[in-house]
C-alpha cells in the first residue's frame, strides 16, 4: 500500500493505493498520527486507487476511527472500487463510517 | 539516549562475544608460527589454543574435541592446508566451522585455491599482527551470532510446532466430524490449513439435539501468532458460553460482548454460525462479516447467502445478519474462509472471487460423494500457491 496525506480546508485527504494488508500496519501508524494532530474536521480516505483490503486493513480503519472519535474528527471512505467496496459491504462498515461512491 | 526515537528505531544492544570461552585450533608445521599465532590469540582473549603439526593431526584433533575456529597453513607435510580444508567441508557438522588459511606468495598467491577448498578467509604471510587479530575476532563473532540465531530459530520452530499441534486440537478431527455428522444424517468434511505455522481460522461442530447440528466458522483478523492466540481465547469463550438453547443470532451477540472487551481495537473475528435442523428441514444462521456461504440444491443451483455484518469484537452494538432457509434432502452447504475467494486465479491474475468459486462448487457437489477433495483439486488447478492467508473449507451435504 502507498499513501499520500494532503491537508484540506476541512481537515485531511488521505489517498490509499495498492493492497492494504497486514504488512502495512507500520505505515498506517503515520496516517493515524496525522489524524491525531487534527482537532475536529473531516478526514477523507480516498480509496479509488485501493485494489484490495484484507481483515488487517479493515482493522486499521477501526484504529483510525478510534483515534478520530475523541478528537471530533469525522472519517469518510470515498470511491471504493469493486473488491474493496464488496468487503466494506460485507463488514457493514457503513454503520461505522460515512461511505460514499 | 534513545528517548526521541520510536521504539522500532532503537539500536539493538550488541552482546559481548565470550571470546575467552572460544577454542581455536592452529594447524601449522612450523613451531615458530604456532607460537606466534598462540600469542596473537591470547592477545585477542582466547584461553584455549590447540595445536597440530599437519592436516592429518589437525583432523584427528578436531574429531576428538571441538573448535570454534581453525587457522591452517597452506604448506604442510603429509596433508597440506587445502586438502585439510576440503576434508573439513566434507563433514556436515563442520560445514559452518570458520577456517582461516595462511597463504604465501609462493603457495597460493591470490588465495583462490584456499577459497575453492572451502576456506572462509585468508591471512597473508608474513603475518601482520593487527590484521590477523582483527580477522580472528571477526570470524569468531560471526560464528557466535550465527550460532545464537540458529539456536533461537530452532527453539522458535519447535515452539511453533508444539503450538500448531495445540491449535489443530481445537478443530474437530476428521473421524469425530464425520461420526457426528452421520448421526444427523449428514455428510460433512472439513479442510484446515494455515499460511504460517499458526493461523487465525477456527471451526467446530455442536451436537445441539438429535435433529440439530450446529456449525461455527470464524476467522480472526491478521494471521500468525496473535491471530492464533485469539482462536484459543474464542475456544475458551465458547466452552464457557455454549450455544445450546439459543437462537444463532442471540448466541453470536452473546459471544460478541466478551470479545469486544478482550480484543484490542483493530482486531476482530468474522463469523458464521448455522444450525441445520433435519426435522424442520431448515438452515438457520447468524453471520458477522463472513464470506458468503454457498447453498446448493439437488439440481446444482447455487445461492450465495448474505453473511454480512459487523465482525465480532468491534462494537457493543452487534449488527448481524440472521436468516432461515429451507435445507431439505439433496441440499448442500459450502462454508469457507476468505482465503478461498481471495486466492489469485493463475489464469487471469485476479482474485478467484465468489463468481470464480461458484463453478468450482458446482463441479465439487454435483460429481458424487466426497465433494471436498474435488473442490480442493479444482481450487489447486486454478489458485496460485502459496496462499497468503489461512484456509478453511467445510462441505456439508444432506443426502
Amino acid at each position: 500500500m502507498d499513501y499520500a496525506v494532503q491537508s484540506t480546508d476541512q481537515g485531511l485527504n488521505i489517498s490509499l493505493t495498492g493492497r492494504m494488508t497486514l504488512i502495512d500496519h507500520d505505515k498506517f501508524r503515520a496516517v493515524v498520527d496525522s489524524i491525531e494532530r487534527l482537532n475536529g474536521g473531516i478526514c477523507i480516505f480516498d480509496l479509488r486507487g485501493l485494489e484490495f483490503i484484507d481483515s488487517s486493513g479493515l482493522g486499521m480503519f477501526l484504529i483510525a476511527r478510534d483515534v478520530a472519535q475523541p478528537k471530533g474528527v469525522d472519517i469518510q471512505l470515498l470511491g471504493a472500487q469493486d473488491a474493496v467496496r464488496r468487503i466494506l459491504q460485507i463488514a457493514k462498515f457503513h454503520t461505522l463510517f460515512k461511505i460514499a461512491p | 539516549m534513545s528517548a526521541g526515537l520510536p521504539p522500532d528505531a532503537r539500536p539493538e544492544t550488541v552482546e559481548n562475544v565470550p571470546l575467552a570461552d572460544c577454542r581455536v585450533l592452529v594447524v601449522d608445521d612450523s613451531r615458530f608460527s604456532r607460537a606466534m599465532l598462540r600469542r596473537l590469540l591470547e592477545w585477542v582473549g582466547i584461553r584455549t589454543v590447540l595445536e597440530a603439526g599437519d592436516g592429518e593431526q589437525g583432523l584427528a584433533l578436531l574429531g576428538e574435541t571441538n573448535a570454534d575456529l581453525v587457522i591452517a597453513d597452506v604448506d604442510m607435510p603429509r596433508m597440506d592446508g587445502l586438502e585439510f580444508c576440503r576434508r573439513i567441508r566434507e563433514v556436515p557438522a563442520w560445514s559452518g566451522l570458520p577456517v582461516l588459511m595462511q597463504i604465501s606468495a609462493a603457495s597460493d598467491p591470490a588465495g583462490m585455491r584456499s577459497f575453492e577448498a572451502g576456506a572462509n578467509d585468508i591471512i597473508s604471510k608474513p603475518l601482520n599482527a593487527g590484521e590477523c587479530m582483527a580477522r580472528i575476532r571477526l570470524h569468531l563473532e560471526k560464528q557466535f551470532y550465527v550460532r545464537r540465531l540458529s539456536q533461537f530459530h530452532r527453539r522458535l520452530a519447535s515452539d511453533l510446532r508444539l503450538a500448531r499441534g495445540m491449535q489443530m486440537s481445537l478443530i474437530p478431527d476428521a473421524a469425530a466430524q464425520q461420526a457426528l455428522a452421520a448421526r444427523h444424517g449428514l455428510a460433512l468434511s472439513g479442510h484446515f490449513e494455515s499460511s504460517e505455522e499458526l493461523g487465525g481460522d477456527f471451526w467446530t461442530l455442536f451436537d445441539l439435539s438429535p435433529h440439530q447440528l450446529g456449525v461455527l466458522i470464524a476467522d480472526f483478523s491478521g494471521h500468525g501468532v496473535s491471530a492464533a492466540i485469539n482462536t484459543f481465547r474464542f475456544h475458551t469463550l465458547i466452552e464457557r458460553m455454549p450455544p445450546q438453547g439459543h437462537e444463532p443470532g442471540v448466541w453470536l451477540a452473546q459471544l460478541n460482548q466478551p470479545l469486544k472487551d478482550l480484543l484490542p481495537i483493530g482486531q476482530f473475528a468474522t463469523c458464521f454460525y448455522g444450525v441445520i435442523d433435519t426435522a424442520a428441514n431448515t438452515l438457520s444462521y447468524a453471520a458477522a462479516g463472513a464470506p458468503s456461504p454457498l447453498l446448493l440444491d439437488s439440481d446444482g443451483r447455487v445461492t450465495p447467502l448474505d453473511a454480512s455484518g459487523l465482525m465480532l469484537g468491534i462494537s457493543s452494538a452487534p449488527l448481524l445478519t440472521v436468516d432461515q432457509l429451507p435445507f431439505g434432502p439433496g441440499a448442500s452447504l459450502l462454508l469457507y474462509s476468505d482465503a478461498l475467494t481471495e486466492a489469485i486465479d493463475q489464469r487471469s491474475g485476479g482474485m478467484i472471487g465468489e463468481e470464480g468459486l461458484m463453478p468450482l462448487a458446482i463441479h465439487a457437489f454435483t460429481g458424487g460423494a466426497e465433494p471436498l477433495p474435488r473442490l480442493l483439486a479444482a481450487f489447486d488447478g486454478v489458485a496460485r500457491r502459496p496462499l497468503s492467508d489461512d484456509l478453511t473449507i467445510i462441505c456439508i451435504h444432506r443426502p
